[in-house]
């Protein structure tokens, strides 16, 4: 069996759901051992990455540093903990903080990334992904020892997988000077539901008209329980922030 | 300041793509300045308008390249490098090694932005390679940035309505993003001073000769076909609104 390691994201100490899409891929139908790689605390949730074919979860730290406070100190960590474990395969989201976690990852060991797949197979070392902003999907195949890869957020479907985890921690004792420093995290819109996360999105385009009609689609959001996106040309026309951008085209 | 901007001549977003010889497309379509790099190239513009020095662009591609380097040109830079080669569509390790070779053989950068990803191949990636490449941080997604005194302070989204502020000493590498500015149209002097600004020719073989071992390969490209006809649904507003909770209740379950 291989060892796959799966890079889980947290968001206000909740597990995302969106990485139980991640998991499924990296189980590849019970074929592959899971292991989970978290960073930050979600201590009281661990059980439901047993739900989805996880057998060993590593919680990362450093006593030398707070990862927190550099994306370059967690990839080393990530890094490490790959090296003491025989991870050569690692799987996680293309969420903004995902995505740029494992291109750093991959560039700092010098091995590709392929980011925003919408199918993994692990065996062959194929993904699909959109190539041209969606007007096509390519199978990409990756040609190295090593297969690091991002899963477009809730683009494969969960498959439950029930196992007992093993929980371990790990040192991985890095304390370089962080190339990069994160002083501050601001919430710019904090009513926004995250789009990844979201189970029902209403999306808004260019014949909304304006901003003020396009702030209606909050309100039946709000009701709806909904996120709201927009497209390209909404953005653009400044009806909505591109925060909300749905796809490049829209 | 000495600041390379890393641009890719990619088709229009517009543009219909067809499929040839099952993993490579008819590059008989438009091409543009990728869209995310517009922002990386008017950046530079402004940096080197308030603190002097030199924008230079680089540009991987074919010789049909060499027209999103004028127009990179025309937003006001100062001069091109085209890295040749016949290839529509070039590795992301490959291309991170060639434009960290060609700015160490320009005698290094003091700054380097890119658009954070292409519209084509949407690698995501060619920021990191290169800062590693040159041994220099990165952050990418940035929508805001300042630099003083030998450090960039940027603000950069990270989804959900957040964005961190992160600091960097420089040189540095920036991936930039929607937001950042409001790149601008060039004027026709601007266009026709453009083609007189200089543009040096480099073989990739020559900045590369040896390529990666590892790399990806594109197996197939396939079409996704056309989605459905938007579902339009008449009446008065009371009406519709009743049609369209019905709709939401047997077609979307909501």
């Amino acid at each position: 069996m291989s060892i796959v390691g799966a890079l889980i994201e947290t968001t206000d100490g909740k597990i995302k759901k969106s990485n139980f899409g991640v998991l499924t891929a990296a189980s590849d139908k019970g074929n592959n051992e899971v292991y989970a790689l978290i960073c930050k605390d979600a201590d009281n949730q661990f059980n439901t990455l047993e739900q989805f074919g996880v057998t060993r979860i590593i919680r990362i730290s450093s006593s030398k540093a707070d990862l927190m406070k550099s994306p370059d100190l967690m990839a080393g960590a990530i890094i490490r903990t790959m090296e003491e474990y025989g991870i050569m395969s690692l799987i996680g989201l293309s969420s903004p903080i995902g995505k740029d976690l494992l291109s750093r990852i991959a560039s700092q060991i010098n091995k590709p990334v392929i980011q925003d797949c919408i199918d993994v197979d692990l065996t062959k070392k194929t993904v699909i992904k959109s190539h041209f902003s969606g007007k096509t999907t390519a199978e990409v195949k990756i040609a190295s020892d090593y297969f690091i890869s991002g899963i477009r957020p809730n683009a494969i479907e969960p498959v439950k997988n029930p196992c007992k985890a093993e929980i371990v921690s790990f040192d991985a004792l890095i304390d370089n000077p962080a190339g990069v420093r994160i002083k501050e995290i601001k919430q710019i819109d904090s009513n926004r539901l995250d789009l990844t996360e979201a189970n029902i999105i209403i999306s808004g385009g260019r014949p909304m008209g304006s901003e003020k009609n396009f702030s209606t689609l909050n309100e039946c959001a709000s009701k709806l329980g909904a996120a709201v996106g927009a497209s390209r040309s909404a953005v653009d026309a400044g009806f909505a922030p591109h925060g909300i951008q749905v796809g490049q085209t829209g | 300041m000495k600041i390379f901007v890393c641009v890719k001549h990619v088709p229009d977003t517009a543009a219909n793509i067809k499929i040839v010889d099952g993993n490579n497309f008819d590059d008989n379509v438009k091409f543009v300045v990728n869209p995310y790099d517009e922002y990386a190239i008017e950046q530079a513009v402004q940096i080197k308008k308030e603190k002097g020095g030199e924008v230079i662009i680089v540009t991987l591609g074919t010789d049909l390249a060499v027209a999103t380097i004028r127009s990179a040109l025309s937003m006001g830079a100062d001069r091109g490098i085209h890295i040749k080669t016949d290839a529509l569509i070039t590795d992301a390790m490959t291309t991170g090694l060639a434009l960290k070779n060609i700015i160490q053989k320009e005698g290094g950068a003091d700054l380097v932005i890119t658009g954070k990803q292409s519209v084509d191949t949407e690698g995501m990636q060619i920021q990191y390679r290169l800062a590693l490449g040159l041994g220099m941080p990165v952050v990418t997604d940035v929508v805001s940035m300042m630099l003083d005194n030998g450090l960039a302070t940027v603000e950069c989204e990270r989804g959900n309505g957040e964005v961190a502020v992160m600091e960097l000493d420089m040189p540095c590498v920036i991936g930039a993003t929607k937001g950042l500015n409001e790149p601008r149209y060039p004027k026709l002097p601007d266009i026709l001073k453009a083609k007189r600004k200089p543009v040096n020719k480099i073989a990739l073989t020559e900045l590369v000769p040896q390529l990666p071992a590892d790399k990806t390969v594109i197996m197939s490209l396939s079409a996704i076909p056309e989605k459905g006809q938007a579902n339009i649904i008449e009446g008065t507003p009371v009406e519709a609104a009743s049609s369209f909770v019905e709709l939401l209740k047997e077609e979307a379950f909501i």
